[in-house]
């Protein structure tokens, strides 16, 4: 077992990184005197990754969409219970989530914490399918979907990311359609759980009260160690261009949503790591709440304090995006597009930049005082190559001169914006 | 660890209540106003701690303040609105990290303490013969108010459960949107704002809550200061209080019809309450009938007929009354109202084992133990609490939970009165 301590004297903190011999990397960071524990144990597989092969397979395969979703939904069972009713008996919350990039399942505990990680070890390393057991999902996630397609927020977000993507399967819809859905069954299901639910693509990250050699002890009894299959995930070829500038949708709603994002080619490792912190100080300076545009857009009327930026990235993608109320998104995209240019040419506000910088520091230094945002950057930094105080080096360490540099990068024309309208009366 | 609430009154009907906690690398001070729910009032009200936390004397422009606020390292200063049964609360907050952490050295803790109370007691005004709040400001942000209340349409769970909620509490306080409402949010000048604010000062029940690693005797200095100029002024303080309504003698059932894919249900259920094991005995309840994913309803309304993606029941304490909501397809719904009520009706009978109000326990024992670990919801932990009169730690709470049986959840179910019944529905194809 290897293990690696990572610590940073900026913040006077540490936590463990163990490569264990079951092939599954485990995060764990003991937090003195909190009362609960956090523990996720996600794979790296989320809705992008539908075209893949392992060295068992022949070729690649596509599967349908939505599927790692599904897949999500029916660890849940086993032959005997679910999941659900182990957790009952230790009063744990327990949840999953699926998102673009990775699966996570994950329970929050402030007591019983080894049975609790006993039951979350075994239900996902144990797979159960039946057809009828698969058939009887759909109804629930039928129902998924379609509160989705009723939430205004998230149809502006995913058809903006429809309008910038040709092909990068983050244009897809995480839990799929209704007819992609009716597609899956259980050969389906397992071949990605083979796939996908390897220990050498997963990692265990745990926050908080819980004891490390008692959770050492368990991962060694517990883990079923397994090969690596050297898999491959593959994204299509992706036009450097958006694919369609606007897209509208109308839906009930109260005013005009809107996303905009920009476009750029997908990072990796520390790279993408530093451009998404970099980049998210240059939005926050130009257009975040300390900034001219945001003063006067607010005074104008043309935005109100819904409006967030914010840098999206992840496996295979990477984007900008600003988001918001208006009534007059086409202006407000405009603006956006004045203002970054104008930085370009003229220089960030000094001022600004600084105190965005130190905001963001602040923003890193907040994740240490929550267990379960501790255990999910760990999980994410894993996921990207990092360990998760090269945040708080890279935002600590960050000069004006790298930031007006990244900021040259930015091509402001090359952008999309989504909004979702309210149905006419 | 169990987290001991320091109170004392600094003025009259104003405490200052404050946990210090070494486990924490943030602070967060909120002063919390709390003045009965009134549809005339509720708007002005609600207006006030969103301008509040915007600026103050000192950084007159919102940019200005947030670059201010930036340069402490993320300090948040920000606003709630809220109901509590038949109370409006509202809040301004500063959260900020401890001084330990910043990279030059800079004192956080004190200029976060000073800006929070320079936005309540000096906030920007024009003088003059009509002295007011900055009249630019104040129509921002009625705008921003009116936006916020039409946004409810856009959660159409949130849409859906204060619909219910406002027929369930009819003609009582409970009823009243605490953002209040459009129309009074127009009618609102700067003059009209300023004097609800002077209002607020002198009549509200106002808390102090401080909760962080800091010992927060700086703040306590600067509270009691200004809390103290107001001491002539506050003669008569508001009484904030809920009262239990009696169920309606017919269940008020409605639909609403908007262009939706999914139809959202809510049925609303109500009781009378008495005392503290009462109270333990309806959380208990609601925990094994639609709180938990192991519970009655999710097990069977999701998990076995698979009609629904969520289905859940949360009780407001307040007002002793339970909310179940649902989303389903339109012609299902029959089918899940039959089921909601008849999970109800076992509940009443008694059928379910010692485990289940076993388990139905460790989950709350599991979720209140948890509120320790954060500064959000120890604060929210202490406003509830003051409000009810029960200042109690959430350990101290949980040892209300020890004698609950098995017939005290069976009573408390069997006194559950079915009163609303909500459907907010797709229009139909022919209907388009």
């Amino acid at each position: 077992m290897e293990k690696n301590i990572v610590k940073n004297k900026r913040v006077r903190e540490e936590y463990k990184i163990i490569k264990h011999p079951s092939g599954l990397t485990i995060c764990l960071y003991p937090m003195k005197g909190f009362a609960s524990a956090y523990a996720l144990f996600a794979a790296k597989y989320g809705s992008v990754d539908t075209t893949f092969k392992t060295n068992e397979d022949g070729d690649f395969v596509t599967v349908p969409e939505g599927i790692a979703h599904y897949l999500e939904h029916k660890l849940f069972e086993n032959d005997e219970c679910d999941a659900f009713q182990l957790y009952a008996r230790t009063g744990a919350n327990a949840n999953a989530y699926t998102s673009f990039d990775k699966t996570a399942y994950l329970f929050s505990c402030s007591q019983k914490f080894e049975e609790n990680l006993e039951i979350l070890l075994n239900f996902v390393q144990e797979p159960y399918f039946t057809d009828e057991s698969v058939e009887k999902e759909q109804g629930i996630i039928a129902q998924e979907i379609k509160m989705y397609k009723d939430d205004p927020d998230w149809r502006v977000f995913m058809n903006g990311l429809q309008a910038l993507y040709h092909n990068n399967p983050v244009r897809i819809d995480i839990a799929g359609t209704a007819e992609s859905i009716a597609k899956i069954d259980k050969d389906l299901l397992y071949r990605c759980y083979k796939t996908f639910y390897n220990l050498n693509n997963m990692v265990l990250s745990i926050a908080g009260n819980f004891d490390v050699e008692k959770t050492l002890e368990i991962c060694d009894r517990l883990l079923k160690p397994t090969a690596d299959l050297g898999l491959e995930a593959v994204f299509p070829e992706e036009p450097a261009e958006v694919k369609t500038h606007e897209t509208v949708q109308k839906l009930t709603c109260s005013m005009p949503l809107f996303n905009i994002f920009f476009k750029f080619p997908a990072f990796s490792g520390r790279e993408n790591t530093e451009k998404y912190i970099i980049y998210n100080i240059i939005l926050e300076t130009v257009l975040g709440k300390t900034s001219a545009f945001y003063e006067k857009a607010l005074n104008d009327g043309i935005i109100n304090n819904d409006f967030a930026v914010s840098a999206l990235n992840g496996r295979g993608f990477f984007a900008l995006s600003a988001s918001g109320e208006s009534k007059d998104p086409r202006r407000v995209l405009a603006e956006i597009k004045k203002a970054l240019k104008n930085a370009k040419e003229n220089g960030l506000p000094e001022k600004e930049f600084e105190n965005v910088r130190k905001m963001t520091y602040g923003e890193f230094v907040a994740v240490l005082g929550s267990v379960s945002s501790t255990a999910t950057f760990m999980m994410d930094a894993y996921f990207q190559g990092n360990n998760m105080f090269d945040m708080f080096e890279i935002t600590a360490n960050l000069t004006y001169k790298d930031a007006m540099k990244l900021l040259a990068e930015l091509d402001e024309e090359n952008a999309c914006i989504s909004i979702v309208e309210p149905m006419e009366e | 660890m169990d987290n001991h609430l320091k109170r004392q009154e600094i003025a009259a009907g104003v405490h200052f209540n404050s946990v210090t906690d070494k486990r924490y690398k943030f602070n967060r001070i909120t002063v919390g106003f709390f003045v009965p729910l009134d549809e005339e009032k509720a708007s002005l009200y609600a207006l006030l701690p969103r301008l509040l936390c915007r600026t103050n004397a000192r950084y007159t422009s919102a940019a200005q303040f947030s670059n201010y606020l930036a340069s402490l390292y993320n300090a948040k200063c920000d606003f709630e609105v809220e109901s509590l049964g038949d109370t409006q609360f509202l809040a301004v907050s500063m959260k900020f990290m401890d001084d330990g952490y910043a990279l030059h050295g800079e004192k956080i803790t004190e200029e976060a303490a000073m800006a929070i109370f320079d936005c309540v007691f000096r906030p920007v005004i024009e003088k003059g013969e009509n002295s007011g709040f900055c009249a630019a400001d104040v129509e921002i942000l009625k705008q921003h108010q009116i936006e916020a209340i039409e946004a409810e349409i856009n959660d159409k769970r949130f849409y859906a459960a204060n619909k219910a909620k406002r027929i369930l509490f009819e003609n009582e306080p409970a009823a009243v949107n605490p953002l209040g409402n459009v129309e009074k949010t127009r009618e609102i000048t700067p003059q009209s704002l300023f004097a609800a604010y002077k209002e607020l000062l002198k009549s509200a029940v106002i808390e102090t809550v401080s909760v962080g690693c800091n010992d927060f005797r700086s703040a306590l200095k600067i509270a009691e200061t200004e809390f103290s100029k107001l001491a002539s002024e506050r003669k008569n303080i508001a009484i904030c209080q809920s009262a239990y309504s009696k169920a309606k003698s017919k269940t008020a059932e409605k639909t609403e019809r908007l262009p939706l894919n999914q139809s959202n249900m809510v049925l609303g259920f109500k009781t009378a309450l008495s005392g503290n094991s009462e109270k333990a005995a309806l959380t208990l309840m609601s925990n094994l009938y639609g709180g938990t994913i192991s519970s009655k309803l999710f097990l069977n309304v999701r998990e076995k007929l698979s009609l629904c993606y969520f289905c859940w029941s949360r009780v407001n304490k307040y007002k002793g009354a339970i909310l179940v909501s649902c989303g389903v397809e339109e012609e299902n719904i029959e089918k899940a109202k039959a089921e909601i009520l008849l999970q109800l009706e076992n509940v009443k009978k008694g059928d379910f084992t010692d485990d289940d109000l076993k388990y139905a326990l460790l989950y709350e024992q599991n979720n209140v133990k948890t509120v320790n670990d954060s500064l959000n919801s120890l604060t929210w932990w202490y406003f509830t609490r003051i409000y009810t009169k029960e200042i109690k730690s959430p350990e101290e709470y949980l040892k209300d939970f020890e004698n609950i049986k098995r017939d005290d959840v069976m009573s408390v179910a069997g006194s559950m009165i079915f009163d609303t019944f909500y459907v907010l529905s797709g229009i139909e194809e022919n209907e388009k």
